[in-house]
């Protein structure tokens, strides 16, 4: 059974389509990879996924349950997290506060202030412990992305949608980040949509890679099949 | 927690004490204070927590006063089961509006709550028949023999009341859920905050609140007037707030009977004193957006940073 199933995706704003009939599955326990050129609807579909927009055409299905135009918070509580490609850290909140909201909504309830303990674990698997206290809006890039990543955790995904969370990264950090993300689903058994550009990274990691371009589904194979593929390479470094 | 407990206690128990120590006069200033601290820590359960700057507050304290105040007068009811119902309908009406400024945020939501406010005003001030207009509405006492002192105790219980149930709100997840929703509307819906829910909430529970200080303050006074849901008065409760520290429990506390007591000092020069809180809530704004009490916790922090620096340097 697919964990994740998009059927005929499509997003036009105005007139201008965004993503024209996008269709994949994605299994439970897998990280598939998801490449393109700037503007090619990644994004798009991320935000479909997520309830953050609701597609012209298509159906979203979790666990074959048809979760399509639900609002974003319903999303969520029906497993699904996510991070933003800009951080949106709340920046009034401290850091344990800003996990907190993710715990104190999702399904599972922690009662009265357990929120807190619970924050703090996450915090620490993100390498964040030591910022509990700092204001959301006082974080470097870096712990800013972290935090995306801890407060979608807090959510209690089974699907987490990960979207350029490398950007900005030196080359040793990338190895942290990838490592952490790879533990998600080795022992935490979260599975990955993950949007990157950083292809080293995610040619490494993911199980399955999936191209667009301008919108549509270019092709979607093994890391190893998509290195190879004209079709992908065209689209990252043009004709020629 | 159990200190801040006490120390609530401990300024409810000598609050209590004051009739004892104030003539008439002061003791009214004292019951004012008491209804700008309901007002405006109500209205910073919208503004300072979600966000939601909303010029109809007073329009709020507007409908409770003359709902109690009309059901009262003209059909006979119990002026205290008309505080209940001009609650209710407070909160009704508040609700429609939290719906409908839904989608709005910033100064769009401001524009259409001031709107609704001036809309509100008009209505009552030309509604001469039932209103009595600018001439203003005789509602009876809330006891058989009136008593400065016993409308003290009144408004000093509905006004901690109203605190109460603010406190248990901000310091709960639902106070955690309206600062993720005023942080970034977004980023709470995804992490499964419904921000639709938490948006009327917020907009109801203060209409409510709003609703129970007019509908007391009007059958204290008396006498209703479209003083009540005016602009004026709005524009007071919002200085209050911002001056003292927008979301912050304490600051609209220490804002109200600050520009209260204050108000009352200058007087004498004329009508000037809204104009003047509104420039110092201004300059506040762009200086200390968190108010007085912003500025306190933060000379704590830079005290206390250095405090450890000098443990530091030493060790």
């Amino acid at each position: 059974m697919a964990l994740l199933q998009c059927a005929g995706l499509s997003k036009r704003f105005g007139g201008v389509p965004a993503l024209q009939d996008v269709s994949f599955s994605l299994n439970k326990g897998e990280i598939v990879g998801l490449i393109g050129p700037n503007g090619a609807g990644k994004t798009t579909l991320f935000n479909l996924v997520a309830g953050a927009i609701k597609p012209t055409e298509g159906r979203v299905f979790l666990k074959e349950v048809d979760i399509t135009g639900l609002p974003a918070h319903r999303i969520c509580r029906s497993g699904i997290g996510r991070t933003f490609q800009i951080t949106r850290p709340f920046a009034e909140l401290t850091c344990l506060e800003n996990v907190g909201v993710a715990i104190i909504n999702r399904s599972s309830k922690l009662k009265g202030e357990g929120w807190r303990g619970k924050g703090m674990e996450y915090l620490e698997q993100v390498g964040l412990l030591e910022n509990a206290q700092t204001r959301g809006g006082d974080l470097n890039l870096i712990a800013k992305k972290k935090l995306e990543m801890a407060r979608a955790l807090a959510s209690n995904p089974e699907l987490l949608l990960l979207d350029e969370v490398l950007g900005g990264l030196n080359t040793q950090e990338i190895g942290q980040a990838v490592s952490i993300i790879k533990r998600l689903r080795d022992a935490l058994g979260i599975s990955l949509l993950w949007i990157e550009h950083i292809m080293g990274a995610i040619m490494g990691a993911a199980d399955r890679i999936i191209v667009l371009e301008q919108g549509r589904k270019l092709l979607e194979g093994t890391p190893a099949e998509v290195v190879r593929d004209e079709r992908a390479i065209k689209a990252y470094l043009g004709e020629d | 927690m159990k200190d801040k407990r006490v120390y609530a206690a401990v300024v409810v128990a000598l609050a209590c004490l004051l009739p004892l120590g104030l003539d008439e006069y002061k003791l009214h200033v004292v019951i004012n204070s008491l209804f700008y601290v309901m007002m405006a820590s109500s209205w910073n359960l919208l503004a300072g927590y979600t966000g939601q700057v909303s010029f109809a507050h007073a329009a709020f304290a507007g409908i409770g006063a003359y709902t109690s105040g009309i059901l009262s007068v003209k059909a006979g009811f119990n002026p205290w089961a008309g505080i209940l119902i001009g609650m209710a309908m407070a909160g009704l009406v508040g609700f429609l509006v939290g719906v409908l400024c839904l989608k709005m945020g910033g100064i769009y939501l401001s524009l259409t709550t001031l709107g609704f406010s001036e809309i509100l005003r008009i209505i009552i001030t030309n509604e001469y028949e039932i209103t009595r207009g600018t001439m203003g509405l005789q509602v009876p006492a809330l006891m058989p023999v009136y008593s400065k002192t016993i409308y003290f105790y009144i408004m000093l219980g509905a006004a901690v009341l109203s605190l109460i149930v603010i406190y248990k709100m901000i310091y709960s997840d639902t106070g955690l859920n309206f600062r993720a929703v005023q942080n970034d509307e977004k980023a709470a819906a995804s992490l499964g905050v419904n921000v639709v829910r938490v948006r009327v909430m917020a907009f109801t529970v203060s209409s409510v609140l709003a609703g129970m200080a007019g509908g007391f303050y009007g059958h204290y006074l008396l006498l209703i007037t479209p003083e009540i849901p005016s602009l004026d008065q709005q524009f007071l409760v919002l200085s209050m707030a911002v001056i003292g520290g927008l979301g912050s429990f304490v600051g609209p506390i220490v804002g109200a009977f600050t520009l209260e007591v204050l108000a009352e000092y200058i007087r004498g020069y004329g009508q000037y004193h809204v104009l003047v809180f509104g420039l110092v809530a201004l300059a506040m704004a762009r200086f200390s957006p968190r108010g007085v009490m912003g500025l306190i916790s933060d000379y704590k922090r830079r005290r206390n940073q250095s405090l450890v620096a000098a443990v530091e340097s030493k060790g």
